[in-house]
């Protein structure tokens, strides 16, 4: 990931801005990308220290400055370094310095120790040539790794890898996510908090005022105040925002060796227009769609909609409902359908549901969870509908008419 | 209503935090009302207060929290201890069994925290800040206490009821592991009051807790940090008041070298770009911030990337002139029987060393299997002289070292105290030399004077060279 100084940002008041790579800019930086490329295949067997300097001749103004420095780091990241020598430079090492602290102590008051006798007595011992012996010595640091395949990268891809290394390098300095999501399907919204609970984050959510939801993402130490030690979490957690569709992020930071406050703002979109045009919800699972069409599920005067609706409850997580029940003059009722693969999933919506009063829901439960209705005390409007097959349309009906009727 | 003994709390472990269930808002605990889980969330060092007033309050309360164990150690090659051990551990137990004990190096410290593990038995995370301390750590408690030590960090990741680790380390994993130690023993814990380092004294709930340094002073102050975060300071001896009884005595020794004349022209061409665009910019150098500004604004000019270049350049001629070289061979030669620690600022400087001299070297790059076998040769007497950088600054025990020179280093006094600290450990007759190798007329002058600025250069044995 880029540090600060290899992203090209903007500071405004207290906002951060990713400075766009567009127009004039994103061609000066497609010239930079391919010169990088051309220096990397160019240098095949050289050095990585070498290729380091070759890299740093590249001219540029200062204002580019970041955008090189950044664009050469993506590079050599995605190249291969190999020690250049197949001799043991620490075993010649070894070898080379005992040989000379033993002559230099066995020196009278007027010696003085040769070097090249050293080289010239371990080589012969070594059966090596002195100078390949010398250049072996420290053949295996960092910087003498030698370049073995450059990037697999042609300049646009370099420069798009530059821009999403610029926004996972922004987030590492994260202190905390906001994400509003609307339209999302439930299979998309559970992978996500999925996610963020193998990553062990904390969220909380609220209602927006113009539908959909907020989500706020920290870590449990975040609420002693803003902490940078999830920043990696956070940034790893694109690739599932991203699967999310059209999402409206920000980001708070600590930005620089000061560790300004500062927010950040973008759209996380899965394709590059921004739109959110040819994102559709996923359709009904089987079960579900198998049960919409059922002639007793048609007759009830019910219908089954998709929903992007969420219940929190602080402690036990987020409840995301498959579909909506809806009928004119009977309260809306929250279809889950659940896997077979979890009892305490079903123990947790029981709690789910004693601590959400005022929503009416119906889990869908496999019978090979071994779990009875009874476990719902009665008084809580929401039911458990265990099914060995499929689930019973009469039955979901008459459910329904009773948790509608509660309205 | 419930009455308050009816209220049954309980209290986890939870990502470095304590997480309290089946409380109201309100109540008075400490820690703050956590939305997200609905519940009370306590920083994990907070655990015994917390447990306190939950009793206090007549709560009943399910610690489902503490995961460290009761010990039965003994040493297997039980010594006496010296007085200022025994001193400072009691006066650690007098305070809770919390604070931070003041040491020179080569004093023992490790054999105080060794004793404090001994009174309290309680499962022991010890926290050091290089791979070389954790290794010496693990083999000094392998070898006293005759039990499976845990290792983390250096590519380890083996948890046992006594464990090492690195501070890198303690900060990535005690969200984790932060339950599992009663008794926590932080080792040169100067480095503790750093941002990042000190969450990880903040998210263990060990109730026990020592800090171990030579040196508490920090350049930005925030040693006062340690109070919190591991108790006050309740022991303190420098090196003045043990050198000779506990330490090996000492000289140190300032050789003044010229710079050539080619050398000369171009430290004063590459200073005046340098000073002059900082002089343009009225950038203050002198204050806090001031070598961040100039870094800053040299990033965004021409101008500045000439100054920032111009700055290297001068500073490297002032660390590495041909004349320290000159004289650092010659003590290499006067000095080629003794055990000789050669320090620099920068690791370019230490490889031209080791190529030119050929001398083994350590840096952040020498593998451990390498490191180990050049300090057990230079223990040994394989080696008579090494160079390193930075990395053996701190704490790794190489006792026969007698002689330290100082070719370039930073204006700390902490380091120049640690450098120093290397070669000061009792062995038999030993007298150690510490030589500071520094260029006239130079930046490094002032950068010398600011390091010196402690008891230990202030005494009768130190001379100036030519």
């Amino acid at each position: 990931m880029l540090s600060p100084d290899q992203i090209r940002v903007r500071r405004r008041a207290d906002r951060l801005f990713l400075q766009p790579l567009e127009g004039a800019a994103r061609t000066r930086a497609l010239e930079l990308a391919s010169d990088i490329v051309g220096v990397l295949e160019t240098s095949l067997g050289a050095s990585e220290e070498d290729v380091r300097q070759e890299l740093s001749f590249l001219p540029h103004a200062a204002s580019e400055a970041k955008l090189v420095a950044g664009l050469i780091k993506v590079a050599l990241d995605a190249s291969d370094f190999e020690l250049g020598s197949e001799l043991d430079a620490a075993s010649l090492r070894q070898n080379v310095f005992s040989r000379a602290s033993e002559v230099r102590a066995s020196l009278e008051d007027s010696g003085i120790l040769s070097r090249e006798a050293i080289f010239a007595d371990v080589s012969r011992e070594l059966e090596l040539e002195p100078s390949v012996l010398e250049a072996a010595l420290f053949s295996d640091l960092k910087g003498a790794a030698e370049l073995t395949k450059r990037p697999d990268l042609s300049g646009p891809a370099l420069v798009a890898a530059y821009e999403v290394a610029s926004l996972q390098g922004i987030l590492l300095r994260a202190t905390e996510l906001i994400l509003d999501i609307e339209g999302i399907d439930s299979v998309r919204v559970r992978a996500f908090f999925r996610q963020l609970k193998f990553r062990e984050l904390l969220f909380s959510l609220e209602d927006l005022e113009q539908g959909g939801h907020r989500v706020t993402v920290s870590g449990p130490l975040s609420v002693f105040g803003p902490k940078t030690r999830y920043g990696l979490r956070l940034a790893l957690l694109i690739p599932a925002i991203a699967a999310l569709g059209v999402v409206k992020c920000a980001a708070l930071l600590r930005w620089g060796t000061e560790k300004r406050a500062l927010r950040f703002e973008w759209l996380s979109t899965t394709n590059e227009s921004g739109s959110s045009a040819g994102i559709e919800l996923a359709p009904l699972r089987a079960e579900l769609e198998q049960l919409s069409l059922s002639p007793a599920f048609i007759g009830s005067g019910w219908v089954m909609a998709p929903t992007e609706r969420l219940f929190s409850v602080p402690g036990l997580g987020v409840c995301v409902p498959d579909v909506v029940c809806r009928r004119a003059g009977s309260a809306e009722v929250y279809l889950e359908l659940l896997g077979y693969w979890s009892r305490d999933a079903v123990f947790r919506r029981v709690e789910w549901a004693q601590k959400l009063p005022d929503s009416r829901f119906i889990f869908l439960v496999p019978s090979r969870l071994r779990v009875s209705e009874a476990i719902l005390p009665e008084h809580i409007e929401a039911r458990l509908h265990i099914f060995k097959a499929t689930p019973n349309a009469r039955r979901l009906v008459q459910e329904l008419e009773a948790l509608g009727a509660c309205a | 209503m419930a009455k308050l003994r009816d209220v049954n709390v309980t209290v986890q472990f939870a990502g470095g935090t304590l997480r309290v269930l089946g409380v109201q808002r309100g109540l008075d605990l400490p820690g703050l009302w956590d939305e997200r889980e609905g519940c009370l969330r306590v920083p994990a060092f907070e655990y015994a207060p917390l447990l306190r007033q939950i009793r206090r309050l007549g709560l009943t309360c399910v610690d489902e929290v503490r995961a460290y164990e009761e010990l039965n150690l003994s040493l297997h090659e039980a010594r006496a201890a010296r007085p200022f051990q025994t001193e400072s551990v009691a006066a650690w137990l007098e305070s809770q069994a919390r604070g931070v004990i003041v040491l020179p190096t080569g004093s023992g410290k490790s054999y105080v925290a060794l004793l404090a593990m001994l009174e309290k038995q309680r499962s022991t995370l010890v926290v050091a800040p290089t791979l070389d301390l954790v290794r010496q750590w693990h083999q000094t408690l392998s070898s006293q206490f005759r039990v499976p030590i845990g290792l983390l960090g250096g590519g380890e990741h083996d948890v046992k009821p006594i464990t090492v680790t690195t501070y890198d380390s303690a900060y990535l994993h005690m969200e984790r592991y932060g339950n599992r130690f009663g008794l926590v023993v932080f080792d040169e814990c100067h480095h503790l009051p750093g941002e990042s380092y000190a969450e990880a004294a903040r998210m263990c709930i060990a109730p026990f807790r020592l800090g171990l340094t030579a040196t508490l002073e920090r350049a930005d102050g925030r040693e006062v940090e340690l109070e919190s975060l591991l108790g006050r300071v309740v022991y303190s001896q420098n090196i003045v008041d043990l050198a000779g009884a506990y330490l090996a005595p000492y000289d140190t020794e300032r050789l003044v070298v010229e710079l050539d004349e080619l050398e000369r022209a171009s430290y004063e061409a590459a200073r005046a770009t340098y000073i002059n665009f900082v002089r343009q910019q009225s950038i203050n150098l002198g204050s806090p911030r001031g070598f961040t500004e100039f870094i800053q604004r040299a990033s965004r000019s021409e101008a500045g990337q000439k100054a920032l270049r111009a700055y290297r350049e001068q500073r490297a001629l002032a660390f590495a002139p041909a004349a320290k070289l000159r004289s650092l061979g010659e003590l290499l030669f006067k000095h080629r029987r003794d055990r000789t620690i050669v320090f620099t600022e920068d690791n370019r400087t230490a490889y031209r060393i080791s190529r030119e001299f050929l001398v083994p070297i350590i840096t952040h790059q020498t593998k451990l299997k390498e490191r180990s076998e050049i300090l057990t040769g230079f223990e040994a007497g394989r080696y008579h002289a090494l160079v390193t950088s930075k990395v053996l600054n701190e704490g790794v025990d190489v006792p026969s070292a007698n002689v330290a020179v100082v070719v370039s280093g930073s204006g700390s006094v902490m380091e120049h105290v640690q450098r120093l600290g290397r070669i000061l450990r009792q062995q038999g007759e030993k007298r150690a030399r510490l030589y500071e190798l520094v260029s006239a007329k130079t930046s490094e002058t002032n950068t010398s004077e600011r390091r010196r600025e402690h008891a230990a250069y202030q005494r009768r044995h130190s001379t100036e060279g030519p």
